[in-house]
């Protein structure tokens, strides 16, 4: 439990430290502040109708029962390593989309709660793992790098190896 | 057609098809604007954590603590990424440092910088390099110190513990990226041996 409230005072003493460090610069931070704020504000508004897009599709897998079709046809697959069959939709949505991660991460909050086992297993994955596929699309694109070699299956295997340990991880602090 | 814009319609499309024909098309328009409702409120609440967010994380930027973290990395990457130029060690650097703080929107104009510096090393054109294979699979296993965005949505979910993930995501991520790296190197290796 003392482990439990240091990460609490963790995040509090970070802003406090960043605060106080531009305080004592003598650097504007209330303008600072506004400034990133106003940026974060255009994020949400701009991620908007992607989340929209993905959480339509996600909704009508979810909707027309054939999500608990995939579900049920990979459950055995999955209960053999040990994962919750209620994070099917996250692993099959986050290697695409941040945006679908992140509808399907609150759905599973919504519906399992943020503190149950899939909860805390998928905060874990949406943590530690990126998607896989957007983040070398976009920076390789950039550039005009059309030959990936090993990336997307190492990438893949990292991947892997993150939603085993998160699995794992839950069992040794969090069950 | 992108692949995610054809997963999408796939996606769509089967839905569709199959509510009409198991005989719940009634339920199909209901479904698509919970969905777009869904996503409104989320985003509201999102637009909360970002504004605060980016808010700290503009304020740290500006005090040149974000410039310490990176210094701080700086021996670390040049062991891991031979032989590369100065302005790309420090695209690596601010992507990573911007990564580690969870605040991935802002890393993304660094890593494409630093995936283009990295190519002005490269001998072939349009063919990835070790150290970009490496650079982008460090991305996407993501070194995740701070999971700000993770924490937020929890504590407005109902969560009475929100930061206890913490540990748990250090350890996931480390082993992720070790993972990750681990296997970069071996294969970099394996093929410089064949040439």
């Amino acid at each position: 439990m003392g482990g439990g409230n240091i990460s609490e005072l963790i995040i509090p003493v970070v802003i406090l430290g960043v605060i106080l460090y531009s305080a004592l610069k003598g650097r504007d931070s209330y303008g600072v502040f506004c400034k990133g704020a106003n940026k974060g504000l255009s994020l949400a508004m701009g991620i908007l109708p992607y989340v929209g897009a993905m959480m339509i599709a996600t909704g009508l897998l979810r909707d027309s029962g054939l999500m608990d079709k995939i579900s049920e046809f990979l459950s055995p697959f999955f209960s053999r390593i040990g994962l919750p069959t209620g994070l099917i939709p996250l692993l099959l949505v986050k290697p695409f989309s941040g945006s679908g991660a992140i509808s399907t991460l609150s759905d599973i909050y919504t519906v399992f709660g943020a503190d149950s086992q899939t909860g805390i297993i998928a905060s874990l994955i949406m943590g530690s793992t990126e998607t896989v596929f957007y983040t070398s699309a976009l920076y390789y694109g950039a550039n005009g790098i059309k030959k990936t070699g090993y990336t997307l299956a190492v990438a893949l295997l990292a991947d892997a190896a993150a939603v085993i340990t998160a699995c794992m991880v839950y069992t040794l602090l969090y069950k | 057609m992108s692949a995610i814009s054809l997963l999408w319609c796939g996606v769509v499309i089967i839905c569709v098809v199959y509510m009409i024909l198991t005989g719940n098309s009634q339920e199909i328009l209901e479904s698509m604007l919970n969905s777009s409702k869904g996503a409104i409120e989320l985003c509201i609440s999102l637009a909360g954590v970002y504004c605060f967010w980016m808010g700290i994380i503009e304020v740290g930027s500006e005090s040149g603590l974000m410039k310490g973290l990176s210094r701080l990395m700086m021996p670390a990457l040049k062991r891991l990424f031979k032989n590369e130029s100065e302005e790309a060690y420090e695209h690596i650097s601010a992507n990573f440092s911007a990564n580690l703080i969870g605040a991935g929107n802002a890393a993304t104009p660094a890593g494409i910088n630093a995936v283009r510096a990295l190519s002005a090393s490269a001998t072939k054109k349009g063919v990835a390099t070790d150290n970009m294979m490496l650079f982008i699979v460090m991305n996407t296993s993501s070194l995740g110190l701070l999971p700000t965005t993770v924490i937020s949505m929890r504590r407005l979910m109902g969560s009475q513990r929100p930061s206890s993930i913490m540990p748990g995501v250090l350890i996931t991520s480390l082993v992720g990226t070790v993972t990750g790296v681990v296997l970069c190197k071996m294969l970099s290796r394996r093929k410089r041996g064949r040439v």
